[in-house]
């Protein structure tokens, strides 16, 4: 796997970045404590995740207060925790089935990762995607919910997603990088339809990342355990331009109890030493900025030219 | 753009939760005197249905401010109390951005402007309101807030851009306590500083029920002499909700990374 873009300031719980530290390349602001990082190797299938582990080893990232998860089935609320996903490759889907334009793009990706470039990617540039971030979260996720919406924070990628309750799409839909759900209830389960995606933000999250079309579309059936403490997720994910099938995925996020939202700072973070390295699939993804290094005392910088900040 | 238009029904289970939203009845604690008093009784049902056909305006929705302000001021228009030690801190920055260099800026490279900076910028804000939860989504690239409800003090680790945030209800006013404020960030777009032990206080109470004020108090002894007041007023924007933004791509299609002024219909679809 090629090592990843040098892009991130973030901070996140540095029990996540041990997993993630390919992926983020912040320097200055990673989260203090690797303490219970998630395992990446010798896991089951991608199919079905395991029940959690109870164990809580001690650490000093920030906890929050206890909270029971409520009995209502169709009460999603609270702060959960995605299992890891559990794939040959870290954070990338096995054997996704690629139509032969897409499979070609990827093999090129890979190939110039093991060539030693650096592949940016939507995501690791700071710009992830509904799907990619409902995948593979690595950090809590928050939900508030009401009549009208399910409110979905993700701590990690920084993303914030609305599940509009018996709404349609509207007719002429803006491509974002979040795209535009609509949510209804089967009985308990949650359905979610997700259209309106823009095609830059992968699939998955590797540098090398599956990519995506605006033809993309997302389906979840989302069902809560009888005892409250677990979502399982059942995806089926159709692109016309990239999969040549539909992509069937399970993913089960725990009650996460005493955990906290933390936030994500996810900013351009161009460093010199791997600048030369890097290759930039979309000229979208090459920064702007530069980092001026600090003198003696003086803390380094980053100039954004043409950022054109009002403010003077 | 941040904020899509589309209406999206009503926010009744959102208004539930808070305290001043729910209909009182006298006839649910007391319903064997209900019972004597038919008349009474009638009418106050009538009364109730009505309550609940209409309940009271709630902070939750989206907001915008009615006067986004490139440079803090107190209650009284001052400049805030700076220490003097704040104050070179400040002539610094001043000096520097009025010489173009907004380096000293996260923003301006689209980290977060973290708090109360974000409060007074010229995007838009939902407030989503839950019981246990409070989340305060921006317009202005993909950051929220999120505020504990459930009352017991939370450790802060590290400081943050949004730092640790519990609020509690005071009749109908949200009164929301930060601490664990990154210094690295700046109080607003002109370059008041703090430091990480700044205490900030929040009241946000509605005037009316289209227009919400929070009052920011500010309690920083490194770089502010004394405790200091701010107050900014919201107007509500019905029917529109906070859409995705990313800083990133508007800064590549020559956009400033923030405005300093602006009315929400530039944004809006």
């Amino acid at each position: 796997m090629s090592r990843a873009p040098a892009h991130r300031a973030c901070t996140r719980r540095l029990a996540v970045a041990a997993t993630v530290g390919l992926l983020c390349c912040g320097t200055s602001a990673l989260r203090p404590t690797a303490v219970n990082a998630q395992p990446t190797q010798a896991q089951p299938t991608q199919a079905q995740p395991p029940r959690a582990q109870s164990a809580q080893p001690e650490s000093t990232i920030p906890r929050g207060p206890h909270e029971d998860p409520s009995l209502d089935a169709r009460d999603f609320r609270g702060i959960w925790q995605a299992l890891p996903m559990r794939t040959k490759r870290a954070f990338r889907l096995d054997d996704p089935p690629l139509t032969p334009i897409a499979d070609a793009l990827v093999r090129s990706y890979e190939a110039l990762g093991r060539a030693g470039r650096i592949v940016a990617s939507a995501r690791t540039t700071c710009r992830a995607g509904a799907v990619n971030a409902t995948l593979i979260p690595f950090d809590t996720v928050t939900i508030l919910q009401n009549d009208e919406a399910l409110t979905v924070l993700f701590a990690s990628p920084n993303l914030v997603r609305r599940l509009w309750l018996d709404a349609a799409h509207p007719e002429n839909l803006e491509p974002s990088y979040t795209g535009h759900s609509v949510a209804r209830w089967e009985g308990d389960t949650l359905v979610v339809d997700t259209i309106g995606t823009n095609g830059i933000a992968e699939i998955d999250a590797g540098g090398a990342g599956i990519p995506s079309s605006t033809g993309l579309h997302m389906v979840e059936r989302i069902t809560k355990s009888a005892d409250g403490r677990e979502l399982d997720l059942d995806i089926t994910i159709t692109d016309p331009v990239v999969l040549s099938a539909p992509l069937k995925l399970m993913r089960r996020w725990q009650w996460a109890s005493g955990e906290r939202w933390v936030e994500e700072d996810c900013a351009e973070n161009p460093r010199f030493d791997t600048a030369a390295t890097e290759f930039f699939p979309r000229e979208l993804f090459r920064p702007i900025c530069k980092r001026v290094a600090g003198q003696g005392d003086a803390t380094s910088r980053v100039v954004c030219e043409g950022a054109g900040n009002e403010s003077r | 753009v941040t904020v899509d238009l589309a209406a999206r029904g009503t926010e009744r289970s959102v208004r539930a939760v808070e305290p001043a939203a729910r209909p009182r009845s006298m006839f649910r604690r007391s319903p064997r005197r209900a019972l004597r008093a038919g008349c009474v009784l009638l009418a106050a049902a009538a009364i109730h249905a009505h309550a609940q056909r209409a309940p009271a305006p709630s902070i939750a929705g989206t907001w915008f401010p009615a006067s986004p302000a490139e440079a803090m001021r107190t209650t009284s228009g001052a400049v805030p109390p700076l220490t003097v030690e704040g104050q070179a801190l400040y002539d610094e920055r001043v000096a520097a951005r009025r010489a173009g260099d907004v380096s000293f800026d996260r923003a301006s490279w689209c980290a977060s402007p973290g708090l109360p900076r974000i409060m007074f910028m010229p995007y838009p804000l939902e407030i989503v309101v839950d019981p246990r939860r409070i989340a305060i989504l921006s317009g202005w690239y993909r950051r929220y807030r999120v505020i504990d409800m459930s009352g017991e003090r939370l450790e802060v680790v590290f400081p943050t851009s949004m730092g640790v945030s519990t609020g509690r209800w005071r009749g109908t006013r949200l009164v929301v306590e930060t601490v664990g404020l990154s210094p690295e960030t700046v109080l607003d777009s002109a370059g008041l500083p703090h430091t990480a032990d700044m205490r900030l206080t929040e009241q946000f109470a509605l005037k009316d029920a289209d227009t919400l004020e929070v009052r920011f108090t500010v309690v920083d002894p490194v770089y502010y002499a004394r405790p200091w007041e701010s107050v900014m007023t919201y107007r509500r924007l019905a029917g529109q909700h906070v859409r995705d933004d990313v800083c990133l791509d508007r800064i590549k299609s020559g956009e400033p990374a923030v405005r300093l002024s602006g009315e929400p219909a530039a944004r809006f679809e």
